[in-house]
């Protein structure tokens, strides 16, 4: 699986690489528009991702418009919508009082244009069974049966 | 949890100095402290403060700033430079007869533990005893005379111990448990984690204050969501709270008021360190 992780803030980063690095290829973009190039170099290159880890606020390039952008360059690459890459929003944005309608509405628009919302912190465990249900990785009796 | 008790001995031996210029409120604090079991001295003024602070290791010091002569500040600054202070963690609490968030603001950028307003209770100090000294009712140690003498020449290893096996939850500054639920238990990326954090967020709180210096007020409202965010993964509680109160407050652009909560989100990162060093790392 080769996974490309989205997110402008450093902690979130290095814990999504923790956890995705046994499955495979990670690599880190700090904005949307990192993201574009990203995906459009991988594509290029034949190597495209599997899995895209998307965070929603980021400077320069939100992840909304960064999706936008990626389903394009696919688009172009003649890739049918649902081969393309799987994503995942993560994002700490949780609904509130204070929740400004505009984010509110940006925040569901991109959970209906996600494969998978997971609000962050996001916990190892829940994040790899949202994993195995995208079968994106084995579940463990899987595995076994391959191995036996 | 155990350590809630007010268990008279909790704190047997806890040497505290009070510095205090009020006569009664000397007592008053003195018997509330003796309460809880900790040997008190009693310093009227600055001067004498730092001389029985010199001789003595206090565990805890309970710090009148209004005091007449040598202020407060300039007594703390003293010990602060002080060989002692340098090998002892003195916990240092501010105390004012006024609730000004001007002078809660300015004890804790001057490097004070915390800070409280007069009249203090006994609440209060329960409260102060219970956040920033390991009590010893989890121990079954006999013949400790001076515990902090004690766990001192152990290098920490006493309290470090004791605070294991109390919630983590219980100081309202690291949340142990939801970073090991974060991570599954994999303590090697915790390490990792928490190293990028201590590097990466003395940036981010310079960024934080510049922007609100600047009136970017939006800009501070991302940069402490994304604070929120980091120190939500690594169990950082206070910080967490601090951000997110910070973040909400960013809209309504009160200059005065988002910097006094970037301090305070300063004073929190200081804290989760240390928390750290004594627990983790």
């Amino acid at each position: 699986m080769k996974t490309l992780i989205v997110d402008d803030e450093f902690v979130s980063r290095i814990f999504l690489q923790g956890i995705l690095e046994p499955y495979g290829t990670v690599h880190v973009a700090t904005n949307g528009a990192e993201a574009i190039d990203a995906v459009c170099i991988a594509l290029d290159a034949s190597e495209p991702y599997d899995l895209i880890c998307m965070d929603l606020l980021m400077p320069i390039l939100g992840g909304e418009h960064a999706l936008t952008g990626i389903r394009k360059c696919e688009q172009k690459k003649n890739i049918p919508p649902a081969s393309g890459a799987k994503v995942i929003l993560t994002t700490g944005l949780q609904p509130d009082n204070s929740f400004s309608s505009t984010r509110c509405n940006v925040l569901q628009q991109m959970k209906k244009r996600c494969d998978g919302h997971i609000v962050k912190p996001i916990k190892k465990k829940a994040f790899l069974s949202m994993l195995k249900d995208l079968k994106l990785i084995p579940r463990k009796n899987e595995v076994t049966a391959c191995a036996s | 949890m155990d350590n809630q008790k007010t268990d008279t001995q909790s704190w047997k031996s806890t040497r505290i100095l009070v510095v205090e210029d009020d006569s009664v409120n000397q007592l008053v604090i003195a018997s509330m402290l003796k309460k809880f079991g900790c040997k008190v001295d009693l310093a009227p003024d600055g001067e004498s403060a730092l001389q029985a602070f010199r001789s003595t290791q206090y565990a805890m010091v309970f710090m009148d700033i209004g005091l007449p002569g040598m202020d407060g500040w300039k007594t703390f600054d003293h010990m602060h430079e002080t060989k002692w202070h340098q090998n002892q963690k003195t916990v240092f609490i501010a105390t004012t007869a006024h609730a000004f968030a001007e002078d809660r603001t300015l004890s804790l950028r001057a490097g004070m533990h915390d800070f409280v307003t007069k009249p203090i209770s006994l609440n209060i100090i329960q409260e102060m005893l219970q956040k920033w000294i390991p009590s010893q009712t989890t121990t079954n140690q006999p013949n400790v005379q001076n515990t902090w003498d004690h766990n001192k020449q152990q290098k920490t290893q006493q309290p470090r111990a004791r605070r294991s096996k109390a919630p983590t939850t219980n100081s309202g500054i690291f949340d142990k448990d939801q970073m090991m639920e974060c991570v599954d238990s994999d303590i090697t990326l915790a390490r990792r984690m928490i190293k990028t954090f201590i590097k990466t967020i003395p940036d981010q709180l310079t960024n934080l204050k510049a922007a609100i210096e600047r009136g970017e007020y939006g800009l501070a409202e991302d940069l402490a969501h994304r604070i929120k965010g980091a120190s939500a993964y690594i169990g950082g509680e206070a910080m967490r709270r601090t951000a997110y109160r910070l973040e909400k407050s960013a809209q309504m652009q009160n200059r005065q008021n988002l910097l006094a909560l970037a301090l305070e989100l300063e004073y929190d990162f200081t804290n989760l360190k240390q928390e750290w060093e004594r627990n983790i790392v």
